[in-house]
C-alpha cells in the first residue's frame, strides 16, 4: 500500500497519448489549483506511511517545495520516492535525491522514436524530452541512484519485430548501466482513437511479454516484476504482489492512497473513467470479486477459471468496456502467462495452485471473506490451514 | 431482463465528486431526511393524511419509533434485505393514524412491490421504466422523459416517499403522495429543505445494473449497491432540468460535459495521433 502525493494533480509537462489521466485533464478547469504543503503533510500523517511524489509530473513542483517535502519525509519516514517521466531532472534534483534518500522511478517507453507516444506537443519537442529522460537515467545510474523503470507496451515501441529488437537492446543497455527492476504495463485504453492507433492485439501482447520473459535470461540484474509475480501467485505466495492481483475495490483503491494538493484523498487514477477525481469512500467492498466469481466468462465474468484465485479479474481500471463490474479486457493475455507458468511448474515436478486440490478451498475462503467485507490473502489462508493441521497432529500425538 | 442465479450480499458504498460537494450536500441530505420524517408524522397527527409509506435507512427507523411512541400512530415495518446478511439496513415503514381504517397510498405501486417480493427481486426500476410513457429505448438503455418521477433512484441516499417499488416512473398516485409531502413541507416551514429536495429530484441521474451491482450516478455523488444479478448492463437515464453548483464536470452522463476536451480535442494531441498512426 502506498501514499501517492499529487501536489499539482494531473498537471504534466508532456501528454502521453494513452495516459489514463486524460479523462481528468479533459474536463478539469485550466486554472491551476494552488497546493498547500501543510494540508498535504497532515493528510500523509493520517495515512501513516511514507509517500511517493506523483503527478502528472511531480518535478513541475518548484525545487524549494520539493526540498521541503523531502526533508520532512526523510525525518518522518526515513525515505522518500518519486515517479517521474525524467525529462525535468536536473543536477540540483539529483543532489536532493541523494540528500533525502529519494528512490526514483522513471516512466519511459523506450529510447528515441520508440518513446514518441509520450508526446510533448510536437515531434521535435517529444524527441528532446525523450533525450532528456534518457540522459537523466544515465546520470542517475552514474550517481549510483539506480532508478526503476515503468514501460507501457504499445505499437509504438513493440508493434513490430524490429521495434521489439530495439527495445531488447535498450533493456540490455539499462541492465549494464545498473537498472535492477522494470515494470511492464499493458496499455490501458481510454478512447477508441487511442485503441485504433496504439493498442496491441492479444497475440501481440502475449508475444511481447514472452519476448521480455526470454530476454530476462540474458540480463545480469534487471528483472521484470510481472513474471516473478505470476510465478509467486502460482506458488500460492501473494504477499507483496502488485495491486492488480489483490482484489482492488475501485471506490477505495486500497493500494493507492492519493493525497491531492489541497489534502483531499483520492483514488488510483486508473479506475477514473468519468474524468472526476472522486473522494475516496470509507470501507472497501469486494462486490466486484463476488460478481466475477459467479458470472459466466461469456458475460464478462470469471466463473470456472482455474486462475481466478490468483488473478481475480485483474485491475478494475482495465475492465471490459471500461466498466469495473467486468473482468479485465486483457484476460487472454494473463491466462496465457498463467498457462505457460503452469506448464513450466508441472515440468519441474511442482503442483501449481491452479491444479492443486486445495484451490477450491482457497476460492471458497476468498468468497467467504469478500462476503464479510474482508480480503484475505492466499498465503494467510494457507498459513491458517497449516497451523490447524499442525495443532490437530499434535492433539492426535498427545492422545 | 435476463437474470443470473446468484445473490450479492447487501452493501453500499458512496463516492462524492469532491470534498466541497460532500460538505454541502451530505448535510443537506440529513436535513431533508429529518424534514421528510417530521412532515410525515405531523401530516398524520394533523389528519392531513391517514397513512404514509416511507423507505428509510438504519438509524432513521429507530428515530421514527422514538418520535411516534406517544402519538396516535401505528407503524408497520418491512425489513428490506436478509437479516442473516451484514450490510446496510433499510426499512419500508407505513405510518398510519390509529383512527384510520383505509389506506390512501398508491395501490398500484404496492401491487408492484408485492409482485417483486414474490419473485425475490431487489429492484424493479428497469421494469417500471419500461411501462413509463414517453421513454426512448435503445436495447438495454432506457431514456426517461424529463417529467418522470426520479424519487425511487434516491432510496439508498435519502428518505423516500412511497413503497419500495414503482408500477411505473410516472405513476399519478405516487406523484400525489410526493405533492402532498411537498405541500406540507412548505406549510410546516421546511422551505429550504423542500427546495433542496425538489432540486435533487430535478438532477440528471443514471441507474445502471450488471452482475448484481448497481451503480447510481448523480452530479454530486455516485454509489454502488447490491441488486439483482444480470449478465449484461441495463441502464436507465433521466435527463434532469437542473444541475447543482457543486456538481462535477465529467466525460459521460449524467455529468455536465465540456464542449471542448482540453487534451483529446487539442490540435497537438491530434498531431500526436497522426504521427503514431
Amino acid at each position: 500500500m502506498g501514499v501517492e502525493v499529487r501536489p499539482l494533480g494531473v498537471k504534466c509537462n508532456i501528454a502521453c497519448q494513452y495516459c489514463y489521466q486524460h479523462p481528468q485533464r479533459d474536463v478539469e478547469d485550466s486554472t491551476q489549483k494552488p497546493y498547500d504543503i501543510e494540508k498535504m503533510k497532515k493528510a500523509i500523517l493520517q495515512e501513516g506511511k511514507d509517500f511517493t511524489l506523483f503527478g502528472g509530473e511531480a518535478l513541475m513542483v518548484p525545487i524549494e517545495d520539493l526540498e521541503k517535502l523531502w526533508a520532512w519525509g526523510l525525518q518522518q519516514f526515513g525515505q522518500n520516492s518519486i515517479q517521474t517521466n525524467g525529462s525535468l531532472i536536473t543536477q540540483a534534483h539529483i543532489a536532493l535525491f541523494k540528500k533525502y534518500k529519494v528512490s526514483v522511478g522513471v516512466s519511459i517507453d523506450g529510447p528515441k522514436a520508440l518513446n514518441d507516444v509520450r508526446w510533448a506537443g510536437s515531434l521535435e519537442r517529444t524527441r528532446k524530452m525523450t533525450q532528456q529522460s534518457e540522459d537523466a537515467i544515465t546520470k542517475l545510474c552514474d550517481e549510483g541512484l539506480q532508478p526503476s523503470i515503468i514501460i507501457t507496451l504499445h505499437r509504438g515501441n513493440v508493434g513490430t519485430a524490429e521495434k521489439r529488437h530495439q527495445m531488447g537492446e535498450w533493456i540490455k543497455q539499462l541492465d549494464r548501466m545498473g537498472v535492477r527492476s522494470a515494470r511492464l504495463h499493458l496499455m490501458e485504453v481510454e478512447s477508441e482513437s487511442i485503441r485504433a492507433v496504439y493498442h496491441l492485439s492479444e497475440q501481440q501482447n502475449i508475444d511481447t511479454l514472452l519476448f521480455f520473459h526470454q530476454l530476462e535470461d540474458e540480463l545480469h540484474q534487471l528483472k521484470f516484476d510481472i513474471f516473478r509475480e505470476i510465478r509467486n501467485l502460482m506458488s500460492a505466495d501473494d504477499h507483496g504482489v502488485s495491486c492488480v492481483w489483490t482484489g482492488c475495490d475501485p471506490y477505495t483503491t486500497s493500494a493507492v492512497r492519493g493525497v491531492e494538493g489541497n489534502g483531499q484523498r483520492s483514488n488510483c487514477g486508473r479506475t477514473n473513467k468519468e474524468g472526476i477525481d472522486f473522494v475516496k469512500s470509507g470501507l472497501p467492498t469486494y462486490a466486484r470479486y463476488l460478481a466475477l466469481y459467479n458470472t459466466p466468462q461469456e458475460n464478462g465474468g470469471c466463473k470456472g477459471c482455474r486462475f481466478f484465485a490468483m488473478c481475480k479479474g485483474h485491475c478494475p481500471g482495465t475492465s471490459l468496456v471500461g466498466d469495473w463490474r467486468n473482468r479485465t479486457e486483457h484476460c487472454k493475455v494473463w491466462k496465457s502467462l498463467f498457462q505457460i507458468t503452469e506448464d513450466q511448474m508441472v515440468a519441474e515436478g511442482k503442483t501449481p495452485l491452479s491444479t492443486h486440490p486445495i484451490r477450491s478451498f482457497i476460492e471458497a475462503k476468498l468468497v467467504e471473506g469478500w462476503s464479510n467485507g474482508i480480503n484475505p490473502s492466499i498465503k494467510m489462508l494457507l498459513t491458517k490451514v497449516a497451523l490447524q493441521q499442525k495443532q490437530q497432529s499434535h492433539a492426535t500425538a498427545s492422545v | 431482463m435476463q437474470q443470473l442465479a446468484y445473490n450479492i450480499p447487501g452493501f453500499k458504498t458512496i463516492a462524492w465528486v469532491s470534498d466541497a460537494a460532500e460538505n454541502v450536500w451530505a448535510t443537506r441530505f440529513v436535513k431533508v431526511d429529518n424534514a421528510i420524517i417530521d412532515t410525515t408524522i405531523r401530516m398524520i397527527t394533523d389528519s392531513k393524511c391517514r397513512s404514509f409509506i416511507l423507505i428509510v435507512e438504519g438509524a432513521m427507523y429507530f428515530k421514527i419509533l422514538d418520535r411516534i411512541k406517544e402519538l396516535p400512530i401505528d407503524l408497520e415495518v418491512v425489513f428490506l434485505g436478509k437479516k442473516t446478511e451484514t450490510g446496510p439496513v433499510f426499512y419500508e415503514i407505513r405510518l398510519t393514524h390509529q383512527l384510520s381504517v383505509t389506506s390512501e397510498n398508491s395501490s398500484c405501486c404496492i401491487v408492484a412491490t408485492r409482485r417483486a417480493r414474490q419473485h425475490s427481486q431487489k429492484e424493479q426500476i428497469w421494469q417500471a421504466a419500461l411501462t413509463t410513457h414517453g421513454i426512448v429505448q435503445e436495447e438495454e438503455l432506457i431514456k426517461l422523459p424529463e417529467t418522470s418521477d426520479s424519487s425511487v433512484f434516491f432510496q439508498k441516499l435519502i428518505v423516500t416517499v412511497g413503497p419500495q417499488h414503482r408500477c411505473c416512473l410516472d405513476c399519478s398516485n405516487q406523484r400525489k403522495q410526493i405533492d402532498l409531502l411537498f405541500e406540507n413541507m412548505e406549510s410546516y416551514g421546511f422551505v429550504e429543505e423542500l427546495n433542496w429536495l425538489q432540486e435533487i429530484y430535478s438532477w440528471p441521474v443514471e441507474w445502471s445494473v450488471m452482475h448484481g451491482i448497481c451503480e447510481l450516478r448523480t452530479p454530486v455523488v455516485k454509489l454502488a449497491y447490491d441488486t439483482d444479478a444480470t449478465p449484461i448492463a441495463y441502464t436507465v437515464q433521466l435527463d434532469g432540468s437542473s444541475y447543482p453548483i457543486e456538481g462535477a464536470s465529467g466525460k459521460r452522463f449524467p455529468y455536465r460535459k465540456k464542449s471542448f476536451l482540453r487534451v483529446s480535442d487539442s490540435k497537438s494531441f491530434k498531431a500526436g495521433l497522426q504521427h503514431g498512426s
